[in-house]
């Protein structure tokens, strides 16, 4: 996995796994069809106990994310690349409510805010 | 000889230090300027100890010089230790004194000890003068070496794994104590340590010592800054090749390329997407743990 | 400096009980027994064969004594490591050899000087017999030199052998072996060599003089070494 866990955030860390998964997937680097890395591999890769990466599993099953091939192990579910790329809009719609919220309690002006997204946007475009 | 007011608090140049044919030190270089905070940070047996039991006059320096204040901390030992407040990672008190007593000992032998102070530290960190050193526990042990670190008014503090083993708690209160005494006037401290939130919180520069040698030495949000991991998605039928310049650590698995860049820039990603063919490219932000372990990994793989 | 006193007063002080014991305890006892045999009706022995058999018990027991002073001195630090806790107190090592010696030196002063006012005070003024004839009387010269001899020697060569080594019970074991070392060395060449009146004239000069090398060397390498 590209990040590891961190232990001292208040998320619980099986759904700090699952957000993982969610971003490998709409990432590109999990196909439709393809297998995602078993419970034993993910938990020596990021030092947890394999019962809450398989509790990281049963939440991506249930959101229809994932899909279990019995005897072969998990693999990304057909619609499994728009679920999470829909999970991850959400998480982007919500990181901009927060930051509003944040420019409001800061007392910066509406116009202001709007137009610091435009600023934000060129900035990711020239420095990635 | 002594210097009046050195621009530099710590200072070594060229330091080695050799048991029989290993190095545990080699040709460290390190200047600390008067009032910063610096942490000195690395794998275990990477010669911090080493390092600072030069700098209090406790191990001869096989080569080079170590200076704290202006003073050689060999041959001006004494004098160094009037000015410095050092905690070690395990602590020898003597075990059959009492508190009262310990702090009986140690006054008379510096010339700036302040009553009051240590008082007002006794009362804090909650320590009974009646103990003996051999009922502390582990936390109380430390807490008081702090207390005779602190309690003489010292220029410098070098600590050496000060918060090792110790609970959340004691810990939270062993640093309380230390900001304490760094919020009072201008002082110096340098320390090691593993508990890289301790060095988050207190060190403003860090030095990264691997294998005896000084590897990194920059401020710590430079170093935080300008470190970022990569992700990029390799499209099908493109290959890994060389990495961008600063790359410290990668890895490959399937189509997916891992690399942590020490110097990040925009540049990096231009590097990326112009010599490879990338699906996506995502750039995350590193916690100094994650930093300190791809630096280390990074350096055992091209060992 | 006075903290040091107290710090090495306190760290030996069961040794230095123990060294009481030892040296007065015979004569304390043996009066005790004499008086006891009076009280009783009995004829108690006050000869000065009495006291110089007490004060060989108690000097050749006080040489344990003054084996442990050497030894405990700088070691005992070592052993448990409180040596690491002193090395970053702003100390010069000279001041703490001169602590150590002061409680090594005292002690064994102290000790030596209640035999002697026992053999050369204590026990005339009670047999009515003057001192010089109770000294001609048991190879008082001979018998005084050997035993000063040999606390310098133990003193000396514990004294060494705590500078250089972490266990104080062995570097008072040591300062034994060294005893028995150069005891040996005496016996052949006073049997080996023939040169038995060549090893009676220079025994004692040697153990003084093994003893005070002991220490001065001891206390070079303690001064030049940076580690605890």
């Amino acid at each position: 996995m590209a990040v590891s866990i961190n232990p001292q955030s208040p998320v619980p860390v099986y759904l700090q796994i699952a957000d993982f998964i969610r971003r490998a997937v709409a990432a590109g680097v999990y196909r439709t069809g393809e297998a995602i890395p078993s419970v034993r591999a993910l938990a020596l890769d990021l030092t947890v106990n394999p019962n809450t990466v398989q509790r990281a599993f049963e939440e991506l099953e249930r959101e229809g994310l994932v899909e279990v091939r019995k005897g072969l192990g998990m693999f990304v579910a057909k619609d499994g690349l728009v679920s999470a790329q829909a999970q991850s809009e959400q998480a982007m719609q919500a990181a901009f409510v927060q930051a509003i919220r944040g420019g409001r309690a800061a007392r910066i002006p509406s116009k202001r805010i709007r137009s610091a997204f435009d600023d934000a946007w060129r900035d990711t475009e020239s420095h990635g | 000889m002594t210097t009046a007011s050195p621009a530099f608090a710590i200072e070594t140049v060229g330091l080695t230090k050799r048991y029989g044919p290993k190095e545990a030190v080699s040709d460290l270089t390190l200047r600390i300027p008067r009032g910063s905070a610096f942490g000195f940070i690395g794998p275990n047996g990477a010669g911090k100890s080493t390092t600072i039991k030069m700098l209090m006059g406790m191990a001869r320096p096989s080569a080079g010089e170590a200076r704290v204040l202006g003073l050689d901390a060999v041959h001006e030992s004494v004098a160094v230790k009037q000015r410095v407040g050092y905690v070690p990672e395990l602590h020898f008190i003597y075990r059959w004194m009492r508190v009262g007593e310990v702090i009986a000992f140690c006054r008379p032998l510096y010339e700036n000890w302040n009553d009051r102070f240590c008082a007002d530290l006794l009362k804090v960190f909650e320590l009974d003068p009646q103990t003996k050193v051999k009922q502390l526990s582990k936390g109380m042990v430390a807490k008081l070496a702090l207390l005779l670190a602190v309690a003489h008014e010292p220029e410098v503090l070098i600590f050496d794994e000060p918060t090792s083993g110790l609970d959340p708690v004691v810990r939270e209160e062993f640093l309380d104590g230390v900001l304490r005494t760094l919020c009072e006037r201008e002082r110096t401290i340098l320390f090691s340590s593993h508990a890289l939130s301790d060095v988050q919180r207190i060190a403003e520069t860090i030095g990264l010592i691997y294998e005896g040698r000084l590897i990194d030495h920059c401020r710590t949000e430079d170093l935080l800054n300008g470190t970022k991991r990569i992700r990029a998605v390799l499209r099908d039928g493109c290959t890994p090749g060389p990495p961008p310049e600063g790359t410290i650590w990668q890895r490959v698995q399937q189509r997916e390329w891992l690399m942590t860049v020490r110097g990040y820039s925009p540049a990096t990603l231009e590097y990326l997407r112009a010599k490879y063919s990338l699906d996506n490219v995502e750039v995350i932000d590193l916690g100094l743990e994650d930093v300190f372990k791809d630096l280390i990994k990074g350096r055992k793989a091209t060992a | 400096m006075k903290s040091l006193l107290w710090k090495d007063y306190r760290l030996n002080r069961l040794l230095l009980i123990f060294g009481f014991v030892v040296c007065a305890g015979p004569y304390i006892v043996a009066i005790a027994r004499n008086l006891l045999l009076e009280w009783r009706g009995g004829e108690a022995w006050w000869a000065p064969e009495f006291w110089v058999t007490i004060y060989g018990i108690s000097l050749v027991l006080s040489l344990f004594t003054f084996a442990m002073l050497g030894g405990n001195a700088v070691a005992a630090e070592r052993a448990d490591r409180s040596a690491e806790f002193l090395g970053y107190l702003p100390v010069s090592r000279g001041a703490v050899l001169a602590s150590k010696s002061i409680i090594a030196l005292g002690p064994t002063l102290l000790i030596w000087a209640v035999n002697l006012a026992a053999l050369f005070i204590v026990a005339p003024s009670i047999t009515h017999v003057p001192a010089a004839d109770i000294f001609a009387k048991f190879d008082g010269r001979e018998s005084l030199g050997l035993f000063a001899g040999l606390t310098v020697l133990l003193l000396g060569s514990g004294w060494f052998w705590s500078t250089v080594l972490t266990s104080h019970g062995l570097a008072t074991g040591m300062s034994f072996f060294t005893l028995a070392a150069m005891g040996m060395g005496f016996i052949g060449l006073a049997f080996g060599c023939g040169l038995e009146s060549f090893a009676e004239k220079w025994s004692v000069s040697a153990c003084v003089a093994v003893g005070i090398g002991g220490y001065v060397v001891g206390c070079a390498y303690y001064l030049h070494r940076l580690e605890p």
